[in-house]
């Protein structure tokens, strides 16, 4: 199991949301590993002085996957199947798929489920009460 | 048909999890003290070539771990206690 983080995943945790600290708490009970694209921190990233939560967040996390050719390759075939042109949620959703069994954490749902079922890889959604800005997918083995 | 994707660790996102991966520049030597028997116990397991990775990749995930530690803690420190049960539940599903 490894977790990857979105975009919204890191606003969350930016916002101080307790969805991404519990998250957070639970995989280092677990030892999980925590994932972040380098196109997540590309699209989240403005700085140190205005984003301390995430300078904090990013040093407890294990791996940046970056996005070299052939995966971009994979990302642009991921969109072709979906028909969007979302660049870094189809790179998030090609890296989990990769890399499954994979939880998401994103705050927009639509659309990484839009990416699973273009896929055809089944999924399923943490029930996160509706109170936190972010949502868990879960992608199935 | 589903998506033919690689799922090998190590694949064409460059998404191994090694923890040394981010770390990734010059080499330091650096002195340090440890048991003795957990020292013969490492290269016993992997070997002299490989020692200084071990202790290398071991520290690395040190750091990650404590870094969540202390995030966790200053959430705590500014908001109040995590949900207990809502951490609970996580874990469950991390372990699958």
């Amino acid at each position: 199991m490894r977790i990857i983080l979105d975009s919204g995943a890191i606003i969350a945790s930016e916002r101080n949301d307790p969805m991404m600290a519990a998250i957070v708490k639970a995989a280092r009970k677990n030892r999980i590993p925590i994932l972040v694209p380098a196109t997540v921190v590309a699209e989240t990233w403005r700085g140190p002085s205005t984003h301390t939560r995430s300078a904090h967040l990013f040093g407890s996390i294990d791996g940046f996957p970056d996005l070299n050719e052939q995966g971009a390759r994979q990302v642009g075939a991921l969109l072709a199947f979906s028909n969007t042109a979302a660049i870094v949620d189809g790179n998030v959703v090609a890296i989990a798929i990769a890399l499954r069994p994979a939880t998401i954490v994103t705050s927009d749902v639509h659309e990484i489920e839009h990416l699973l079922k273009s896929a055809k890889i089944p999924h399923a959604l943490f029930d996160a009460h509706g109170a936190a800005a972010a949502q868990i997918i879960i992608i199935g083995i | 048909m589903p998506m033919r994707t690689p799922r090998s660790k190590g694949s064409i996102f460059g998404t191994d999890d090694d923890p040394l991966a981010r770390f990734a520049g010059p080499v330091q030597t650096v002195a340090a003290s440890v048991p003795r028997t957990l020292a013969e116990a490492i290269r016993a397991k992997v070997g002299k070539r490989e020692f200084s990775s071990f202790v290398a990749r071991a520290m690395a995930r040190e750091l990650a771990d404590q870094n969540r530690a202390a995030y966790v803690a200053s959430y705590e420190e500014d908001h109040g206690p995590i949900d207990p049960e809502l951490t609970a539940r996580l874990e469950v599903l991390f372990a699958r």
